[in-house]
């Protein structure tokens, strides 16, 4: 049988000639009415004459929107929150500043979430254009949300053979799918695929932990919260210091009580891969609370 | 500017929209990013002069604007030469890809994209995947898909050949 190449080749050999289309990001711009007063005209008359291009919005139109992730809304609100420490955006174009960011972040929400804190327990009114009053803050700080990595027999590109499960777990094949979306940051995708996993192996704690994961990235705070304290009990050794670390950052973000304790607990524990990352949340976490 | 909860309730609520927005007319995530940030700095700044009903409004407006600054900035880079075709040979018999799309209702808009990408746009598989939000190996099943589809209507010309793509196209 012939390779994908090879009939696209062929396919291609068959295609009419004809003048090329504009390309794609000068489409999208049109149709937004966003170009220049010239190539927006051009590109309007050809979108009329040209049925393929026509087609190939409205097809776009269907497919499911880009997400804007947890990640991104993260990354980019700490330039916002403090306007005179912005980075100007020529310098932030540079990848030069990427491995200071994380630290930057967690320093500048920090301070950010101290100033929420005082400004909020103050007496002094401030002018509001919130669409509703923010509940009572509880001590709380934003906790960067680091990807924890698809287990290492399920990384990309290796070739797995979906048996079933000597575990009464999902197979690798099952599990691939839900990963491949994960690993591509399609969160909803691998949220869905994930749960699932979950209705059909609830005794499982893998996919219930991406599941937890994915929705924190999607924001579903609270659904996270439920999820990852399902995982907890079902959680295998090999699984638990990841479940109690995304614990802990759900519980931060849904202002649980509880938060400053997790971090504490994950702080003190000695074995835990997060455990110097924890005691400076738990540390913040307790001065934001004094 | 003290309420810093109010700001974040509307970057909260609004920043996905706004960069959807910019994604959608930059097409660059990169640059998409850099202007909602830019959208959002400008609320900063506006932030006592402004009622909370011109949200989000407001915001969608400068991120257009903004949009649009960037292809007055940027249009040479992606200026469209309407004289350019393809140096390709072809072979007998020729098809338009908008008649044999139209001739297909089996194929679904992912099908219909990957495959006007791919041979009208001449984008990578690579390329389509990040588009679409796709992984690669997604986008070549969909086109594998698709061609063999594609390659059942291939027939020799006839009467149906020599259509235009309107007369297949649902309400066209």
């Amino acid at each position: 049988m012939p390779d994908l190449d090879s009939i696209e080749l062929e396919f291609r050999s068959h295609l009419h000639p004809k003048s090329a289309c504009p390309p794609l990001p000068l489409l999208l711009a049109a149709q937004e009415g966003v170009l220049p007063v010239e190539p927006q005209e051009q590109v309007s008359q050809h979108l009329q004459s040209c049925a393929l291009c026509s087609m190939l919005l409205s097809d776009l139109a269907e497919l499911p929107e880009t997400q804007f992730t947890v990640d991104q809304q993260e990354r980019l609100r700490p330039n916002l929150s403090t306007p005179t420490t912005v980075v100007p955006i020529q310098s932030r174009r540079s990848p030069s500043w990427q491995p200071f960011a994380a630290i930057a972040a967690v320093l500048v929400l920090a301070v950010s979430g101290i100033l929420t804190y005082r400004a909020a327990n103050s007496k002094q009114p401030g002018p509001s254009i919130a669409v509703a009053p923010a509940p009572k803050p509880a001590p709380t700080i934003e906790v960067a949300l680091a990807k924890l990595p698809a287990p290492s027999d399920i990384a990309p590109g290796l070739v797995l053979r979906g048996g079933a499960s000597s575990s009464g777990g999902p197979t690798f094949a099952e599990l691939l799918p839900a990963f491949d979306a994960y690993n591509h940051d399609h969160y909803d995708v691998a949220a869905r695929r994930f749960t699932q996993l979950t209705q059909h192996y609830p005794q499982s704690d893998l996919p219930s932990l991406y599941l937890g994961i994915s929705q924190l990235f999607l924001g579903q705070n609270q659904n996270a919260v439920a999820t990852l304290s399902h995982t907890a009990q079902i959680a295998t050794p090999a699984h638990r210091d990841d479940v109690s670390w995304y614990s802990a950052i759900a519980a931060t973000r849904t202002r649980n009580a509880d938060a400053t304790a997790l971090f504490q607990q994950l702080c003190q524990d000695t074995h835990s891969a997060y455990s110097q990352q924890a005691c400076q949340v738990a540390s913040q976490l307790q001065i934001t609370g004094k | 500017m003290t309420s810093i909860d109010g700001f974040d309730d509307v970057y909260r609520l609004h920043a996905g929209a706004v960069f959807r927005i910019c994604l959608r007319a930059v097409s660059r995530r990169e640059i998409a990013e850099e202007i909602t940030s830019e959208v959002f700095m400008a609320l900063h700044q506006n932030w006592t002069k402004l009622e909370p009903e011109q949200l989000p409004a407001w915001l969608f407006t400068v991120a257009k604007r903004r949009t649009a600054d960037f292809w007055r900035h940027h249009y040479v880079e992606e200026r469209w030469v309407v004289e350019q075709v393809e140096e390709t040979t072809w072979q007998e018999p020729e098809f338009d890809l908008a008649v044999l799309l139209a001739r297909c209702p089996n194929l679904k808009p992912i099908h219909r994209v990957c495959l006007t990408l791919r041979f009208a746009q001449g984008m990578s598989r690579g390329e389509i995947a990040q588009q679409t939000n796709l992984s690669e190996l997604q986008v070549k099943g969909h086109l594998q898909y698709a061609l063999q589809l594609l390659r059942e209507q291939m027939v020799p010309p006839s009467r149906s050949t020599a259509a235009t793509a309107e007369e297949f196209l649902p309400d066209a």
